[in-house]
């Protein structure tokens, strides 16, 4: 079974305030098992100019997403579209990342990448059929990022930004990433960190609708064989299902919340 | 990474139409492949090159490899590099004028280059080292598109695959004298080094058309497909990347049954490079003999 271990930032304090001697201690992290993800919080309506917006922090990431329009579209004249379109755009904090990236840690961090997987994988949930000659906006902007589990953040806090929004959609898109190991065993949610594991072959990143059952984005990464890649698959989807209902219920008990409030 | 063409309601719906009743309009298969042919060695000022030409509704590709003695990074003082970079031309077409025609180059360099990022066994950057730590190889793969009719993904990373194998690089030798070790480079053509390329991975891209997946679409396909997934499988059939793009999904089970498809088709194609390329060393070894 997979589980989270929710915190609350105004309830959460850095590990820095209660070590007085760092060099004799040491500093244990909970040990998250191989199904469990990181820990997960969100908020929504976090900026109050958008339309609609999230606040994420999802293991190593601090994500603040914010949706406008639908507005007219700056199109020209010759690429003229009936159909809506969505547009997305990433920016990154010089100081999201604590050490200067390597090679392979560039190539997450590639804004242009992001936001083309955001808009590919976004596109078929959202009903842009019903905001014809229109754009969607999509801003984000990384905070704090482990590099790693970058887009599995980023189209969480999207779909939960365009949920906020009221942006009609067919269905939550929710990533999911796994770690896939020699001996065909999986690990959930890995961070950058997690897979200098010694036994590390591949890392499969799949997005997800659950509702619908179809997957519209997956990143593959290592050498995969067939057997590996099933595996890899059904754990993310089931972590996929899993994060629904969590959201699902924290949806709900903001609505509940909200309402009782009025 | 495509640009779709445009099409009328009705060539639209005999397309779509005919995919979801096995019927491609050029009287291929679902999972069946164009043929393709190679040239190698088309660039003279290149160590190695390549054009791949995909036929009847030409996709053309060309690749060249420069190679030049760089200082390595630091922590990684016994390797080199190899650069890729995916280049489409404004004589592809009308509309691929000016910057339009840069995202499709961009797309394909971005998926190239983390595929090569990422997959451990792709290249062997360690067999580029000449003095490690201090001069070692650096390959510059530069792709051009001349011809689009589909499947740009696909013939880049043969074309790549193909360049790198007709690649020869001079054989170095270190002159230790004095305090200060020397790199000289023979430039005698008969003695050169060939590079490793038995894990360089092929593409196979699926499209979706209608409620079918079909494999090595052509342009008007591209444009009716609702969803497109690219596979990267090397040479022992294990998939080293994937990538959706398009904005479109596929189930789960499509999923699957592509990437088995995917190894299945890339097989067949591995074999065909192989064979073609055999033929053109042996066409010119016949030759060599014939002039001397």
């Amino acid at each position: 079974m997979h589980t989270f271990y929710t915190t609350i930032p105004e309830q959460t304090h850095s590990w820095r305030t209660f070590d007085t001697n760092s060099a004799s201690k040491n500093v244990s992290t909970p040990v998250r098992g191989d199904n469990d993800f990181r820990p997960v919080f969100f908020q929504l309506s976090a900026v109050s100019n958008a339309r609609g917006s999230s606040y994420l922090e999802w293991g190593g990431n601090k994500i603040l997403c914010s949706v406008f329009g639908p507005r007219e579209n700056t199109l020209r004249r010759d690429e003229f579209s009936i159909k809506g379109r969505l547009v997305c755009e990433v920016s990154i904090c010089p100081f999201s990342i604590p050490h200067t990236p390597n090679a392979r840690q560039q190539s997450y961090i590639d804004t242009d990448r992001l936001s083309a997987l955001l808009v590919s994988s976004l596109e078929s949930s959202v009903c842009i059929d019903k905001y014809p000659k229109s754009q969607i906006e999509i801003c984000l902007l990384f905070i704090e990022t482990d590099t790693l589990s970058m887009s599995t953040a980023a189209v969480l806090s999207a779909s939960l930004a365009l949920i906020d929004a009221r942006i009609e959609v067919w269905d939550i898109t929710i990533a999911c990433s796994c770690m896939i190991r020699s001996e065909n065993s999986v690990k959930m949610d890995p961070s950058w960190s997690e897979i200098t594991d010694s036994e590390y072959v591949g890392l499969l990143t799949l997005f997800y609708q659950p509702s619908l059952n179809v997957v519209s984005g997956v990143e593959c990464e290592g050498e995969l064989t067939n057997l590996q890649l099933v595996k890899g698959m059904d754990s993310c989807i089931e972590g996929c299902l899993q994060l629904k209902k969590y959201i699902e219920g924290k949806l709900k008990e903001n609505i509940l919340k909200s309402r009782a409030e009025k | 990474m495509y640009r779709p063409v445009r099409l009328s309601v009705y060539e639209r719906e005999y397309i779509i139409g005919g995919a979801e009743a096995s019927i491609r309009s050029d009287g291929r298969k679902e999972t069946e492949y164009r043929d393709f042919s190679i040239e190698l060695g088309v660039v003279s000022n290149a160590y190695g090159s390549a054009r791949v030409d995909l036929h009847s509704d030409t996709t053309v590709v060309m690749t060249a490899v420069k190679a030049e003695l760089v200082a390595p990074l630091d922590d990684r003082p016994d390797e080199g590099k190899v650069e890729f970079s995916v280049e489409c031309s404004p004589v592809v077409g009308p509309g691929f004028e000016g910057h339009s025609s840069d995202f499709i180059g961009l797309g394909i360099t971005h998926l190239v280059k983390k595929t090569f990022l990422t997959s451990p066994n792709a290249f062997n950057t360690k067999s580029l080292c000449v003095l490690s730590g201090r001069q070692n190889w650096c390959l510059y793969v530069d792709t051009l598109i001349l011809q689009m009719g589909g499947n740009l993904v696909d013939v880049v990373m043969i074309a790549i695959r193909a360049a790198l194998e007709n690649t020869r690089l001079p054989r170095t030798t270190i002159v230790e004298e004095g305090e200060v070790p020397e790199i000289e480079i023979s430039d005698d053509p008969t003695s050169q080094i060939q590079i490793d390329t038995t894990g360089i991975p092929l593409c196979v891209t699926l499209h979706k058309v209608g409620i079918k997946v079909l494999v090595d679409a052509r342009r008007d396909e591209e444009t009716c497909s609702r969803a497109c997934m690219h596979v990267i499988v090397n040479q022992t059939g294990k998939v080293c990347g994937m990538h959706m793009s398009q904005g479109g999904s596929f189930t789960p089970k499509q999923v699957l049954s592509g990437v088995e498809r995917a190894v299945l088709q890339s097989k067949a194609m591995f074999e065909s490079i192989r064979e073609k390329i055999n033929a053109i060393d042996v066409h010119r070894d016949s030759i060599s003999i014939f002039l001397t």
